[in-house]
């Protein structure tokens, strides 16, 4: 705490005003911005240690459980001093900008003043403006006519500022102590914030917008955080914005929920039970798994090779017709393999995540694969799902992956309709394989970098059926490399060039032309 | 009551070093902060200075009230693995000195 100076002064001088130092002013609020973005990083990383020790894989007993509840009592209080701190930053912002404004006008007014005595103010308005300086600045003589206007707002702007200062402190009025002290100890401190006690799981944020849930996630304790996913695990696994870890803990429940429910209809049953032997093989493989949907109801599910939160490349596959949950995702999973695999080869130091993304019902038979509407929904479901691997980094300051798309077959048209949702796709490259083809050409897909790969084998990529033949020069589209008699389930064979270029891709090693 | 009692010591030393440099990294942005808090009150002076100065000092602070827990945590769990080694090798030369005749044991 800073020692105030002993003669309070009701408020400072045009002369006191204009010898702001501005640009240091600046540079300090640019540092407090700067540290208060850290400290959602900071928590990020404490909270990992957290749900490590809470997880029992490395440390179990009594004294896990107490190492455990110290971690997530320091980010719950963590969570306040970081919500106080944002407060207090917002404050400094509106402070730096009175200030800039108070100074450079009171600069013009004492240049006004210098000047003379000028003509046109009335004696009446003058003596409005005198009075109101007075009460701002009791002491002060009254100023030069011409400026008086300019000194006013100058004082005007240096009070504001000064209130922005106080706002500054008592944003913190929830982790200080009388008049901004700051409590002695970790545990005064905790005292303040109430850790003590059982979390209410919070409510789900009004807006589902991958930002909006992004954000309102951010803003949640550890503990909070883990009682929103124990209270509504459904809800909580299937929302885009959500920290890739919480959704698989959150999904994983749900498995076990409808695995250990005898009410479960047959089919989700049966897909629940694949969907758990998928996790126990890869996991048992040493890869691991993150289950990002679980609709077993929409028979829709999205299971993750890698670390969503953490690698620096990401690629999503989406399958075309015909593909389902129940009897397909352990196929796709073996292509979502050698494609990490692929991706590692062309860049070892990289980490890669892979996504089985069956976010989507596929169309099974005519009318459906005939038509565009199992593509739009998902491509509404694409769209909102790449925003939230997004949103779930940068509301806390961390980079994105580099994302890539892949898609296959009728999955391609899933593409096509994800970049016609409002905002750009947020993507940094998108596969077209196997295309049956798409609307307008590769720039309307908004990613700067768009691929694809067919071949004479594979009849359907020449159908055109949706649109334009994405292999012509025309749609725009960078080719790779693929081969006469490579068949349209062929593009992700090691036997075939395509994937290791596929894998170049994903990594960012690969340009267009 | 069965309780299970297991140990990474690995995993939970490589814990301790995290939160070790999680402690310091705070430390770093409370030192920034405080040297901060200055440059508030040189910038603006007299009781704008101060009163910004004063909340700068709190951020200051409150971060390294932060980084204090964190490094006392992580010296818990620092001394947890030194204690469950040491206790580790107390039993094992209790239980070997029990045997009259040492006997070497191939694995």
């Amino acid at each position: 705490m800073v020692t105030a100076p002993l003669a309070q002064s009701p408020g400072p001088g045009l002369e006191a005003v204009a010898a702001w130092d501005i640009a240091l002013l600046r540079g300090a609020v640019i540092t407090l911005g700067a540290v208060a973005a850290r400290l959602p990083v900071w928590r990020m990383r404490l909270e990992s240690v957290g749900r490590s020790l809470g997880d029992a894989q490395c440390w179990s007993g009594p004294a896990a459980l107490s190492a455990a509840d110290a971690v997530l009592g320091l980010s719950v209080v963590a969570t306040a001093v970081d919500a106080s701190l944002i407060g207090s930053q917002t404050a400094f912002e509106g402070l730096l900008v009175r200030a800039e404004t108070a100074q450079e006008l009171a600069v013009q007014a004492l240049a006004a003043a210098s000047e003379g005595p000028a003509d046109a103010v009335e004696a009446q308005e003058r003596e409005r403006l005198t009075a109101v300086m007075a009460a701002l600045v009791p002491d002060a003589a009254a100023p030069d006519a011409r400026g008086n206007l300019l000194a006013l707002s100058a004082l005007e702007h240096a009070e504001a500022a000064r209130r922005a200062a106080r706002a500054a402190g008592d944003a913190l009025e929830r982790v200080t102590v009388g008049e901004g002290a700051v409590p002695a100890t970790f545990w005064d401190l905790s005292g303040r914030v109430a850790v003590v006690g059982p979390a209410l799981a919070p409510g789900l944020p009004a807006r589902r917008d991958p930002v909006a849930v992004a954000t309102w996630w951010a803003g949640l304790s550890a503990v909070a955080q883990l009682a929103v996913i124990r209270s509504d695990p459904a809800a909580v696994g299937a929302l885009d914005g959500v920290p890739a870890w919480a959704r698989d803990r959150a999904n994983r429940m749900v498995l076990a929920r409808a695995r250990d429910d005898p009410r479960t209809p047959p089919y989700a049953a049966f897909t629940a039970r694949v969907v758990a032997a998928r996790i126990a093989a890869e996991e048992a493989a040493g890869r691991q798994v993150q289950v990002q949907l679980l609709d077993l109801a929409g028979d829709r599910v999205v299971v993750a090779l890698g670390d969503l939160d953490s690698a620096g490349a990401i690629a999503l596959l989406v399958p075309g017709i015909g593909t389902t949950p129940g009897d397909d995702l352990g196929h796709l999973l073996q292509s979502t393999s050698v494609v990490a695999d692929a991706a590692r080869a062309a860049a070892p130091a990289m980490t890669v995540a892979t996504v089985a993304w069956l976010g989507y019902r596929t169309p099974s038979g005519l009318p459906g694969l005939a038509t565009r509407g199992a593509a739009r929904r998902g491509g509404v479901a694409l769209d909102t799902a790449l925003d939230g691997l997004v949103a779930a980094r940068t509301v806390t300051g961390r980079p994105p992956a580099r994302t890539t798309v892949l898609a296959h077959s009728y999955g391609t048209v899933v593409v096509d309709e994800a970049a016609d949702e409002p905002g750009r796709l947020a993507a940094d490259a998108v596969v077209l394989l196997g295309s049956p083809g798409m609307s307008d050409d590769a720039a309307s897909l908004e990613a700067p970098e768009v691929y694809d790969a067919a071949a004479p084998g594979d009849p359907i990529s020449w159908l055109g059926w949706f649109g334009a033949e994405t292999w012509a020069p025309s749609y725009g589209a960078t080719e790779l490399p693929g081969g006469t008699w490579l068949h349209h389930s062929d593009y992700y064979s090691p036997d075939w060039p395509t994937l290791a270029a596929i894998g170049e891709v994903v990594a960012g090693r690969r340009h267009p032309d | 009551m069965s309780l299970t009692i297991s140990v990474q010591l690995d995993a939970v030393q490589a814990m301790a070093v995290e939160l070790t440099a999680l402690a310091a990294d705070l430390d770093d942005d409370a030192a920034l902060c405080g040297s901060t808090a200055g440059s508030l009150a040189a910038a603006l002076g007299g009781e704008e200075g101060w009163t910004a100065a004063d909340a700068g000092s709190a951020w200051a602070g409150l971060i390294g009230v932060l980084a204090a827990r964190a490094r006392a945590v992580a010296g818990t769990l620092a001394a947890a693995v030194d204690s469950y080694r040491a206790t580790d090798l107390v039993l094992a030369e209790r239980i070997g000195s029990h045997r009259p005749h040492a006997v070497a044991v191939a694995w």
